[in-house]
């Protein structure tokens, strides 16, 4: 019954929007609401590649299946706009605990959950997605999300790889998720969790569910491919908004689906979504108000830091210099003491005036929680201030005498290192300059030399890739946060094991990768003062080995136009200013 | 064709016994009372007639002068940064009093507390505050503050003002100047040589080796330019020869259509005919008296294409494989000026300014060129 | 006439032929790969790259993309850019909008330029000659993205005339034309400066010939016989800037693009080449050239209808 109403009320809707476009071509075609409708309008520098979220590793996927899409739970702010919760989105209830330890879950879905087109998502759509997801022939990008994120799933990355040579063939029934009836799903994952693990895994885009009937009718002969999501007509969502347009790099439109079983959460009638790559062209819109929200660079904050419109935050990103201790050409890059010369001479101060951010002799982010209940996060307690260096680790005098150290070690009288960096990001190529010239005041002029190159940010994460090519740089900057970390510090350190896959830096320190694993463990999870005092051991090693050189934490401004009226008190870890739920006053 | 050159050989041959002076007692041509004028000598004494070529040529070898020397005009290295001074306004010492140029910015967008907070800006730097209105409550305001005694440096004058890393623009300006007319003059020369004697084989001899010749520009110039020169650049990454070089891959090509075009024109003419009976050689055919008549247009092609070197510069620049940095040129300062044109016009002021009266001299200068090397007006006064 | 449009047709297709294949082999042997996303484990990467027939050696590669285009009509797939879309249409889906700017770009740029040039000529040294050469030496040597900000900046801000960006969304002519204006007119700067500088220069060159004096002793006026004689004359090495001139306005396309926001084919062909997507790259290549090429062709043959003295191909 409820099924056949939202169909009707969807057919209805469209007739609205397809009469509106036949007879008004003039106007363009706007759903009759009784009240003015509530439009919300902000642009984006660049636009998703594909709908596909199994296979596009793009962040901002996962912005737009926010609005247009509904994974199995969702973060939204309290009603008195403290914080935030998990609630259940596709979900019926949080997630109930089988086996009273931890191991097993079992999710209920919502059975009035269904696509924009009105057919229900049971728990077999649920089902294909993650099959897919990690279906060993499709090789799917965000595969190790499903297996390994928040929480860890048995045979799921075994069953990711079992096509490589030499492993063994894992059945899709060993996996750990079942379908248990209708509207029941269970996993069993390899360690124990709590409920909010749980909650929070199945929030991630990748875990968004596809819709099998064009999942499959875009795969080729061989199924190694599927060009589900290239366009709208070949993709299928849920959410709180049909996504009504989409012209790929130019503009996107959502309208509300008042039929969403969360709708009441959501306030805007229509988002629209501008792709202006061009600053002038942004600001432009801003001013003659046709953005809601404006995000601020290190360009235009001069001109709107000061507006009481402006709201700030400090980011999960740490902004670092990789140095590449493979390079063989440049045998200096390879010793300890040049890791060490490159720590302290870094002005972190200057440095983080000059691109607006906070000077970061450290590599855990400002977010990064220890005590979520009690508001502390890890960088305010007194083992890891214990960690960080006095002067935001700036000594020149060390510095050098690193330095001469190292140039010492190689036998070398001079040493000239190139710095990378990605033509996109102002800010690096901001402090790249500024080091090019700062350094050889450090290390003495004639001994040290800096040139920069500039590599397109299509190919910048590319080109750094050591293991095809030790020498293929020797210094590039980095800069990498895990949403992680803001449950589990140690996390913002996850990316910089020897067992990262994808890890940016070719260096290895053995003491580091074993604390890491030792922070992992269950019982320091579970155990917030343990925790954190790992955490700082696992950081000293960090800065002791210097496996990266940080250098600062990006800070964010946002701009809201006057009338729109936030859900949130204050910006909210996970959540932000919580954008998407807010209301528009007139 | 072998034909005529048997002729020529017979005629040469003839003995010396079967001729005889008609008139040996006396000459009857004097000597020619002016000295001869070569073509060169006959071209400049035109050019020098016209005032506007000979200023224009007078202000570009002024700006060559200026890109060398004018870096050493004050104290500043195209290098050096001052962090405190950053995107600083231009400050120029007479006209200052005069209100151009005085280091005077208007601010949006402040908090009108801040703005009368002494300790953020001192009295003095605060000239005029405007626009006062509400905004989440709180007063805002404009104002137009004089930056060196905001950022205390009374002493200091950026003439052009500074760039995001406080690094001297006047400097950085000219030291562009001399990078990107580098750039251009290597890679226009280039692309003139070969594109002439390219075009004028091609042109002259038509046919199948016309027929080739015109097929292998063809595939060269099918393929758009602006590729040609990306995919070139990130093969031998970027710097100012790999640039010079990516300008040349496919920038010779409309020279050698131009003269190719120009040879079907005159190949043809009566007095081309005239010569080739004489039995002049192909070479003294195509370069003595077909060329010639292309001077002129190449000269203007030439003359299009330096600024047309500098563009495609600044274009590579707009995408990111401009000069590697901290190296300036025209392209690059225009491709950040362009990035904060709202926030700072000056930074794409100057460089668009320079540009232009570069490219007017250019402009002219070929135009008076082009006029005195025509061969058709030899002798005209 | 026909024997020679069909022998340009011919020499045309070969060609394209070789750009085809040196456009395979050059952008196969750029520094990138085209599964170098660090993300993707290696035993993926090395299904995907069987897939693709990325193992094999160069030619046989080349071999299956020949028989690709030529049997089955595909191009092959898009990697990175529109992951897992046949380049076909990915190429469909940008195309229109800028081929409608470039195209129209071209078209109001040349009739402009001829005016300008033409009355410059005929003014020369007076008073329209030095305004024409300033505005054209300013579109010259600024390059067009300053003015496309100067102009959003003035014409959609200060005084809102026209929308700041492309409107994706245009149901109407109306909203179509007021947003593309700027851009079109953006682009159209340089080549109306270009023309208008070439026609100058070849007119009053022209007009110092016997031909033009012989028309003038005729009793023409000057402007008679410039318009009579010497125009048709000028008009015909200006064919040979408007192709360069056409690939021009396709590269100056990608910056103005990024400015107004417009889907075009511009950021997708940076993009593309930037980040090592080897089939959407070559695609793209192969389809500015079959551009280029139709242009050369039709402005071949106009050379013979514009000059009939003048048959290319003919012997000397």
């Amino acid at each position: 019954m409820r099924k056949a109403i939202s169909v009707v009320l969807l057919i209805a809707f469209v007739a609205v929007l397809a009469s509106a476009c036949a007879k008004t071509p003039e106007t363009p075609p706007v759903v009759e609401v009784p009240a003015e409708p509530k439009v919300f309008r902000f642009s984006d520098t660049s636009d998703a590649k594909s709908l596909n979220t199994h296979n596009d590793v793009n962040t901002i996927l996962q912005d737009i299946m926010l609005y247009v899409h509904s994974s199995l739970y969702r973060l939204v702010p309290t009603a008195d706009g403290q914080a935030a919760v998990y609630i259940g989105d596709l979900a019926a209830g949080d997630p109930v605990q089988m086996d009273g330890e931890g191991y097993v879950w079992r999710i209920s879905l919502r059975e009035e959950a269904k696509w924009h087109n009105g057919e229900p998502i049971n728990a077999d759509s649920i089902m294909y997605s993650f099959k897919m997801l990690i279906d060993p022939h499709l090789g799917n990008a965000m595969a190790n999300f499903f297996y390994d994120r928040e929480i860890q799933i048995v045979n799921g990355f075994e069953y990711y790889t079992q096509a490589q040579e030499g492993k063994p063939a894992v059945a899709w029934e060993d996996v750990g998720i079942k379908k248990v009836d209708e509207y029941t799903i269970e996993l069993t994952t390899k360690q124990r969790y709590r409920a909010e693990d749980v909650k929070r895994h199945f929030t991630d885009r990748s875990l968004f569910p596809v819709y099998e009937a064009m999942y499959e009718a875009g795969m080729n002969t061989s199924r190694t491919v599927t060009t589900y999501g290239a366009s709208l007509s070949d993709w299928m969502g849920a959410g709180p908004f049909y996504f009504e347009t989409w012209n790929q790099d130019a503009n996107r439109v959502y309208v509300k689906n008042p039929d969403h079983w969360l709708a009441d959460y959501f306030h805007f009638d229509r988002v629209e979504v501008r792709v202006t790559p061009d600053r002038n062209a942004r600001v432009q819109m801003w001013e003659s108000g046709e953005l809601d929200v404006m995000g601020l660079d290190s360009v235009t904050l001069e001109t709107y830091r000061d507006d009481p419109r402006t709201l700030d935050y400090i980011g999960i990103t740490t902004q670092h210099i990789d140095i590449n201790s493979l390079n063989t050409k440049n045998p200096i890059l390879q010793t300890m003491n040049f890791r060490k010369a490159m720590y302290w001479a870094m002005d972190r101060a200057e440095i983080a005036t000059l691109v607006g951010g906070v000077p970061a002799p450290y590599y855990i982010n400002s977010q990064a929680g220890a005590y979520p209940e009690l508001g502390i996060t890890y960088r305010m307690t007194d083992a890891a201030k214990a960690v960080v260096p006095a002067n935001n680790g700036f000594d020149p005098v060390k510095a050098k005498e690193y330095f001469e150290a190292a140039l010492a070690e190689v036998g070398q009288t001079s040493a000239t290192v190139e710095l990378m960096y990605s033509d996109t990001n102002v800010g690096t190529r901001l402090v790249g300059e500024y080091l090019q010239q700062r350094l050889p005041e450090i290390f003495g002029a004639g001994k040290f030399t800096m040139t920069l190159r500039s590599v397109p940010s299509a190919s910048f994460t590319a080109t750094k890739n050591f293991k095809q090519d030790p020498n293929s740089f020797d210094m590039a900057f980095g800069g990498w946060g895990a949403s992680l970390s803001r449950v589990y510090p140690y996390a913002a350190l996850q990316y910089f094991r020897d067992a990262y896959a994808s890890r940016p830096n070719s260096f290895i320190s053995q003491d580091f990768d074993d604390q890491y694993a030792a922070c992992t463990a269950e019982n320091v999870r579970i155990n917030p003062d343990l925790m954190v005092q790992m955490t700082a051991e696992l950081e000293s090693i960090y800065l002791r080995d210097v496996v990266n050189v940080p250098l600062y934490e990006n800070v964010y401004y946002m701009m809201y136009a006057e009338n729109i009226v936030l859900p949130v008190a204050k910006y909210i870890p996970g959540l932000g200013y919580g954008t998407m739920f807010s209301d528009i006053k007139n | 064709m072998f034909g005529r050159y048997d002729m020529d050989e017979q005629i040469r041959n003839l003995p010396d016994s079967y001729f005889e002076l008609v008139d040996q007692d006396q000459l009857a041509d004097g000597a020619l009372p002016t000295t001869p004028i070569g073509f060169f000598k006959d071209a400049f004494l035109r050019f020098k007639k016209n005032k506007v070529s000979m200023f224009s040529f007078w202000m570009i070898v002024f700006i060559i002068i200026l890109s060398v020397i004018a870096p050493f005009f004050n104290r500043y290295s195209y290098v050096q940064q001052h962090t405190q001074l950053r995107d600083m306004p231009p400050r120029i010492p007479v006209l200052e009093k005069l209100g151009i140029a005085d280091g005077t910015r208007v601010l949006t967008n402040r908090r009108k507390a801040n703005i009368e907070n002494p300790d953020l800006f001192p009295p003095a730097s605060v000239l005029e505050v405007f626009n006062h209105r509400v905004v989440n409550g709180v007063e805002v305001v404009d104002a137009v503050i004089d930056m060196y005694s905001y950022r205390n440096a009374k002493d200091v004058y950026f003439w052009f003002g500074s760039d995001y890393l406080g690094r001297d623009l006047f400097t950085r300006l000219f030291w562009g100047t001399r990078m990107s007319l580098l750039i251009a003059f290597f890679a226009v020369i280039t692309n003139i040589i070969i594109g002439t004697v390219y075009g004028a084989i091609s042109g002259y001899y038509g046919g199948t080796t016309d027929m080739l010749m015109m097929r292998i520009t063809e595939i060269l110039a099918g393929i758009p330019y602006l590729v040609v020169v990306m995919l070139f650049i990130l093969l031998f990454g970027t710097g100012m020869f790999s640039i010079i070089f990516a300008l040349t891959v496919t920038g010779w090509i409309g020279t050698a259509r131009l003269v190719r075009a120009q040879f079907y024109r005159f190949k043809g003419r009566e007095y081309v005919l005239a010569a080739r009976t004489l039995g002049v050689p192909d070479r003294t055919l195509i370069f003595r008296h077909i060329l010639p008549n292309s001077v002129g247009p190449i000269i203007t092609r030439a003359m299009i294409a330096i600024p047309g070197a500098i563009f495609s510069e600044s274009f590579l620049a707009f995408i990111g494989l401009g000069l590697q940095a901290p190296r300036p040129s025209i392209g690059i300062l225009l491709s950040d000026g362009q990035k904060v044109l709202l926030q700072y016009p000056y930074q794409t002021l100057f460089p668009a300014v320079l540009i232009s009266v570069l490219m007017i001299s250019f402009n002219l200068f070929a135009n008076g060129l082009r006029d005195s090397l025509d061969p058709t007006k030899r002798g005209e006064e | 006439m026909l024997k020679y449009i069909v022998g340009r047709v011919f020499a045309m297709l070969i060609t394209l032929f070789i750009i085809v294949t040196l456009s395979f082999f050059v952008i196969r042997l750029m520094p990138q790969n085209i599964f170098d996303n660090p993300d993707l484990p290696p035993y993926v990467v090395e299904i995907l790259e069987k897939k693709m027939h990325l193992d094999k050696p160069m030619y046989v590669q080349y071999y299956y993309f020949l028989r690709g285009i030529f049997l089955e009509g595909d191009f092959g797939t898009s990697v990175k850019i529109r992951p897992s879309l046949p380049v076909f249409q990915v190429l469909k889906s940008r195309l229109p909008i800028s081929m409608l700017i470039n195209v129209l770009s071209l078209f109001i740029s040349i009739p402009i330029g001829i005016t300008a040039g033409t009355i410059a000529a005929l003014r020369k040294n007076k008073l329209p000659d030095h305004a024409v050469s300033l505005l054209v030496v300013l579109f010259i040597s600024v390059p067009s993205f300053v003015f496309a900000s100067l102009m959003q900046y003035g014409l959609t801000f200060l005084y809102p005339i026209f929308p700041t960006l492309y409107n994706p969304s245009a149901t109407t002519l109306r909203q179509l034309a007021m947003s593309i204006t700027l851009p079109v007119v953006a682009l159209a700067l340089n080549p109306i400066a270009t023309v208008a500088r070439y026609l100058r220069g070849e007119l009053i060159e022209t007009m110092s010939s016997e031909f033009l004096l012989l028309a003038r002793t005729k009793g023409l006026t000057r402007a008679q016989a410039v318009m009579r004689h010497a125009f048709r004359n000028s008009c015909v090495p200006l064919v040979n800037i408007v192709i360069p001139m056409f690939t021009g306005i396709m590269g100056g396309s990608l910056v103005i693009e990024s400015i107004f926001s417009i889907p075009g084919m511009g950021g997708m062909m940076i993009s593309s080449i930037n980040a090592g997507d080897h089939p959407l790259t070559i695609a793209i290549l192969i389809f500015y050239s079959i551009i280029s090429l139709v242009t050369m062709l039709i402005m071949d043959i106009s050379y013979g209808l514009l000059d009939p003295r003048i048959r290319m191909g003919g012997r000397r």
